[in-house]
């Protein structure tokens, strides 16, 4: 027979019944008021912690909301496509061959510097379509016709002209030489909000930039065709478009 | 036979303890229930009170507000992207060679550095501009000159435009008539 085996008869069970009978309603009320702590008051309390964090994050949120309404209803939306525009003539979203030939004529146009062959290094095409972020700059070699007076023209000329480009190697002889220009693009990125966040104005710097950029030289085709008709021109062409 | 065995008195001893325990039991029960009470009546108040509604309401009629704005955000991103990159260009432009080596060069204002110490007299048959050399390749029918465009170039180091300058050849022509020079400088 097992030694540990406990057996409680009915009369057992009806005495410490009888005699425990009191403690019955302290006991109910107590495991009643442990059920209410744990399963209701607890995660209730933490609820509310959460809660008044979220309420904090929220009215964060909405101080920052306002700050952006303010300050976007303040600009002025002319001033930003304006600036749009003279920033994407610079650095063009995709490869601007247009922009770049025309660059290079215009800037051959002003210095007197020819432009004999040119050979452009397109890059990686297959990768720019796949992921549409390549970012890789053009390289353009040029031989141009001419001392290094007329290339040190011509430099000087492209390098005020958009889109942005940037010389790597420059090679003069007496009468020919030949320079390497990389010319840069930049896909746009995505706009997507990422949760709200403060909207910071551009600085002194950026704005002295696109001002910088604005008095760069940016010639179209039609505009080039007209120089080439008037022959070289005197006057700087206006990055709007019109000549001054 | 046992004889001191009271059976009475251990029965009231022991009333009389559940009596305490009974009570015991009853207080802490008592004010448990009071602490659990006062704790719901706490949560309740602090729940009508910490409102996520109103705020939410608020940022998303904010939200709303802002829409027509969105546009203007965007090309504000945009621009300020451009120009990181645009300036960073620019820079790397600007930098003059010497100061800044880790940079790449600005070609303008070397190649107006070396013309202007290339004396008159001296035919400059190739100039190589690299990213951290020049290669000059010139003639000349005087030494004299030859001496002056080193001492000119020379200058150029305590400039900071070059760091070192390296005569690589020194010939003469067969007729006796020219000298050729060239030189590497690197930047």
């Amino acid at each position: 027979m097992d030694k540990n085996k406990v057996s409680v008869d009915s009369v057992t069970f009806k005495f410490l019944y009888g005699k425990y009978k009191d403690f019955r309603i302290p006991f109910i009320v107590i495991v009643a008021c442990t059920v209410l702590l744990v399963g209701f008051l607890l995660p209730q309390f933490k609820n509310l912690l959460d809660l008044s964090i979220k309420s904090k994050e929220s009215e964060k949120n909405l101080k920052v909301l306002k700050n952006n309404f303010n300050f976007l209803s303040s600009l002025n939306e002319d001033a930003l496509d304006s600036q749009l525009k003279i920033v994407t003539r610079a650095l063009p979203a995709d490869k601007d061959f247009i922009g770049i030939i025309n660059a290079i004529n215009y800037a051959s146009s002003v210095s007197g510097a020819g432009v004999g062959d040119f050979q452009v290094s397109v890059g990686e095409l297959s990768k720019d379509q796949a992921s549409g972020s390549d970012s890789s700059p053009t390289s353009v070699s040029l031989t141009i016709d001419g001392d290094i007076e007329a290339v040190n023209r011509f430099i000087g000329t492209l390098g005020t002209t958009l889109p942005i480009s940037e010389v790597t190697t420059v090679d003069t002889g007496d009468f020919s030489s030949t320079v390497t220009v990389s010319f840069y693009h930049k896909p746009f990125p995505s706009t997507k909000s990422q949760g709200i966040s403060s909207i910071v104005s551009m600085g002194s710097d950026d704005v002295a930039l696109i001002n910088k950029l604005a008095n760069f030289n940016y010639v179209t085709s039609q505009e080039l065709d007209f120089i080439f008709e008037v022959g070289t021109p005197s006057s700087r062409l206006h990055p709007e478009g019109e000549l001054r | 036979m046992l004889q001191d065995v009271n059976f009475l008195t251990v029965k009231k001893r022991d009333k009389a303890k559940s009596r305490k325990s009974l009570l015991a039991v009853r207080i802490v029960a008592v004010c448990y229930l009071v602490i659990i009470g006062f704790l719901s009546v706490l949560a309740f108040y602090f729940e009508n009170r910490v409102s996520l509604d109103t705020a939410k309401k608020n940022e998303d009629s904010f939200l709303k507000t802002i829409v027509p704005f969105k546009s203007r955000e965007a090309k504000l991103l945009l621009i300020k992207d451009r120009i990181a990159d645009i300036s960073e260009i620019l820079k790397r432009r600007e930098k003059v060679a010497g100061k800044e080596r880790a940079e790449k060069a600005n070609y303008e204002k070397i190649i107006t550095s070396f013309e202007e110490k290339i004396p008159q007299g001296i035919v400059v048959n190739v100039l190589e501009v690299e990213e951290s050399k020049v290669v000059l390749n010139l003639s000349s029918d005087s030494l004299n000159l030859i001496d002056d465009l080193i001492d000119g170039l020379t200058s150029l180091g305590e400039d900071e435009i070059i760091s070192s300058l390296l005569l690589d050849s020194l010939s003469l022509s067969q007729d006796k008539s020219k000298y050729s020079i060239l030189l590497t400088a690197n930047l």
